[in-house]
C-alpha cells in the first residue's frame, strides 16, 4: 500500500509555477497493477519519480510499507558512456549486494535482455528497444512489491514485448506495477485499475475502464474546446525541443568521439 | 527469471557509503577507460605544464627561489592549484553526468559531486607522492617533518574548491552565463596564485594585493613545510582555512535549498 497524504508538487516554468500534484491525498491499493493515464506534461513521470522516492514532495507525506523499484523509464537509469554490464554492476554495487548475488543478476539481466555483445558496449550506442530490455531485465532479477514502469514496452520488439508479458504474469503473484503507458490497449490487457492525473489532481478509479472513459471524456472535451489549437501548438513545441535535444546530444556524442571533452551545452536545454 | 534478489536493508549512512564509492567506481573507468594508461596522463599532465613554466621562465624563476629545485617549486604549486580548480570545474558538471542514475532513490543529489570530490582529492595526493618519491630519490632535500601543515594546506585547498564548486553549480543553473564567467576568472589564476613566483620576489604593494588570494597561503605554506629554509613570508592558515570554511557551508546550503530545482535542470 502507498498513502499519498496533501501530497504537492509543482515545477517552476516561464510564468510561475506548474503543479504536477496539488494537495493530493489518495491511497495506492497493494496487489492491483494500475494504469497512470493523464495528457502530455500531466506529470506521470514526475509521480512515478515521486513514489519511487527519486523525488520529494514539495510538501506533505508518501509512505508505503512496500518494496518500490525506481521508475523503468527509457532515458533513465543508465549512464550512457559506461557499458550495459557496468551499469548492472552500478546498480548492485549501490545496493550492496555480494559476489554471489551480482553474479546472479547478472546472468539474469543477460538471459532477459539477449542483447549480444552489446551488453558489453555503452549504453549510448544502444538502440531504445535494447534499453528497454536491460532496464526491464535488471529491474526484474530484483525482488520489488511494486514495480513503477514508464513507457517502457511501448519501444520493445515482438519478442520483447512477449517476455515482458511474460514476467508480468509471473510477478503477479507476488508484485503488482504501476503503469505509465500512451498504449490504453496494453493498459488494459495488464491493469485492473487506474489513476487519472490531469491540472494538478489525482483520482483513483477501481475498474480500469472507468478511468479510461474519464480520460477519454477528458480528451475528447479538450479536443472541442478549441484546446486543440493550443494542444498543436504544445506538441509542435515539444517535438522542436526533442529535435533540439537530438542535435546536442549528436554534437557532444561526436565531441567526444574526436577525443575532446564534452563541451558545455551551446543550447540551454530548459 | 528464477528467483529475484530482494535488495538488503541498510542503515542510511550505509547506503550512503555505498553509493559514494559505486559513483567513485564509476568516475575511474569514465575517466581512465578511455585512455590507455589512463594513471599515467594523471602525472603527465602537471608535469607538462611544469616543463612549458620552465621553458617560459627560463633561468629567471630559479634565481628567485635558491632555496627549492624551481620545477618542484612549480609542480608542487599547481598541485595545489589543480586541486582547487579540478573540484571546481568537476562539480559543475556532476548532475548532468549523472542524471540518469539518479532515479535510483538511494542516490542522493549531492552524491555525485562527493564522489568526484573524492576522485580530485586521491588522484592529487597520489600524483603528490609519486612526485615526493621521485624527487627523493633523485636527491632533491624534501623535509617530511611538518606533514601535518602540509596535509592542511591540502585539505583547504580542496575544500575551497568543492565549497566554491557547490556555490557555482547552483549559480549556474540560474544564470547559464556564470559558466561562462567562471572560465574567464579561473584562466588568470595561475599567474596570481604564486604558481611560478614567490610572494617574496614581489615588491610589498603586490604582495599585499595578492594575500588576499586564499590560494596563496596555503600554497607558499605547502613549500615551507616541504622545505623549512623557504620564505613564506605573511602567508598564514587561518585565513583560507577561514574561507574554506564559509564557502564549504554556503556551498552547501545552497545547493541543499536549491536540490530539487537542480535536479530538473540540466
Amino acid at each position: 500500500m502507498i498513502e499519498l497524504r496533501n501530497v504537492s508538487k509543482a515545477y517552476p516554468v516561464n510564468d510561475g509555477l506548474r503543479h504536477v500534484l496539488r494537495d493530493v491525498s489518495l491511497i495506492i491499493p497493494d496487489r492491483i497493477n494500475i494504469a497512470v493515464l493523464g495528457p502530455n506534461g500531466a506529470g506521470k513521470s514526475t509521480f512515478l519519480r515521486l513514489i519511487g522516492g527519486a523525488e520529494d514532495a514539495d510538501s506533505g507525506t508518501i509512505t508505503t510499507d512496500s518494496e518500490i523499484s525506481w521508475p523503468l523509464g527509457l532515458n533513465t537509469g543508465f549512464q550512457g558512456s559506461l557499458t550495459g554490464r557496468q551499469n548492472v554492476l552500478f546498480v548492485c554495487q549501490i545496493n550492496g549486494l555480494d559476489l554471489y548475488a551480482i553474479r546472479h543478476v547478472m546472468t539474469e539481466v543477460i538471459e532477459f535482455a539477449e542483447i549480444g555483445d552489446y551488453f558489453d558496449m555503452p549504453v549510448n550506442t544502444y538502440s531504445s528497444g535494447m534499453r528497454a530490455r536491460l532496464s526491464f531485465g535488471l529491474s526484474m532479477s530484483f525482488k520489488f512489491d511494486i514495480y513503477l514502469i514508464d513507457e517502457l514496452t511501448s519501444v520493445g520488439d515482438m519478442i520483447f514485448r512477449e517476455k515482458a508479458n511474460a514476467a508480468f504474469e509471473k510477478i503477479r503473484k507476488r508484485a503488482s506495477l504501476i503503469f505509465v503507458s500512451h498504449n490504453l490497449k496494453t493498459l488494459k490487457q495488464s491493469c485492473q485499475s487506474a489513476l487519472f492525473l490531469r491540472d494538478g489532481m489525482a483520482d483513483f478509479y477501481p475498474d480500469i475502464d472507468e478511468g479510461i472513459d474519464a480520460y477519454m471524456e477528458f480528451m475528447r472535451a479538450h479536443r472541442n474546446n478549441g484546446d486543440a489549437n493550443q494542444a498543436l501548438k504544445a506538441e509542435k513545441k515539444a517535438a522542436l525541443k526533442a529535435e533540439k535535444k537530438a542535435a546536442l546530444k549528436a554534437e557532444r556524442k561526436a565531441a567526444r568521439k574526436s577525443g575532446n571533452p564534452p563541451e558545455a551545452p551551446l543550447i540551454s536545454n530548459r | 527469471m528464477s528467483n529475484p534478489i530482494p535488495l538488503p536493508r541498510r542503515s542510511a549512512w550505509a547506503s550512503q557509503v555505498l553509493v559514494i564509492k559505486a559513483l567513485f567506481n564509476r568516475e575511474i573507468t569514465t575517466r581512465f577507460g578511455e585512455y590507455q594508461l589512463g594513471f599515467v596522463w594523471m602525472l603527465v599532465e602537471p608535469l607538462i605544464s611544469v616543463l612549458v613554466i620552465g621553458l617560459l621562465m627560463g633561468s629567471l624563476g630559479g634565481r628567485a627561489v635558491p632555496e627549492i629545485p624551481y620545477p618542484f617549486f612549480v609542480l608542487n604549486g599547481k598541485l595545489l592549484l589543480n586541486l582547487f580548480t579540478g573540484a571546481l570545474y568537476s562539480s559543475m558538471n556532476a548532475m548532468s553526468a549523472n542524471k540518469g542514475l539518479l532515479i535510483y532513490p538511494n542516490v542522493r543529489a549531492l552524491d555525485p559531486f562527493i564522489a568526484r570530490f573524492v576522485y580530485e582529492l586521491m588522484t592529487t595526493l597520489f600524483s603528490f607522492t609519486v612526485f615526493c618519491v621521485i624527487g627523493m630519490w633523485i636527491g632533491i632535500d624534501v623535509s617530511l617533518g611538518s606533514l601535518d601543515t602540509l596535509a592542511a594546506c591540502y585539505l583547504i585547498s580542496w575544500l575551497m574548491g568543492c565549497g566554491l564548486g557547490l556555490i557555482l553549480t547552483v549559480a549556474t543553473a540560474h544564470y547559464k552565463e556564470v559558466e561562462k564567467i567562471v572560465d574567464i576568472i579561473l584562466s588568470p589564476l595561475v599567474f596570481v596564485s604564486a604558481v611560478i613566483f614567490p610572494t617574496s620576489a614581489l615588491p610589498t604593494n603586490i604582495q599585499n594585493i595578492l594575500l588576499f588570494n586564499p590560494l596563496v597561503h596555503v600554497i607558499e605554506l605547502s613549500r615551507k613545510a616541504l622545505f623549512p629554509f623557504y620564505d613564506a613570508g605573511d602567508a598564514n592558515l587561518f585565513f583560507p582555512f577561514s574561507v574554506a570554511i564559509v564557502v564549504v557551508a554556503l556551498g552547501l546550503m545552497l545547493f541543499h535549498s536549491n536540490r530539487n530545482f537542480l535536479s530538473q535542470q540540466s
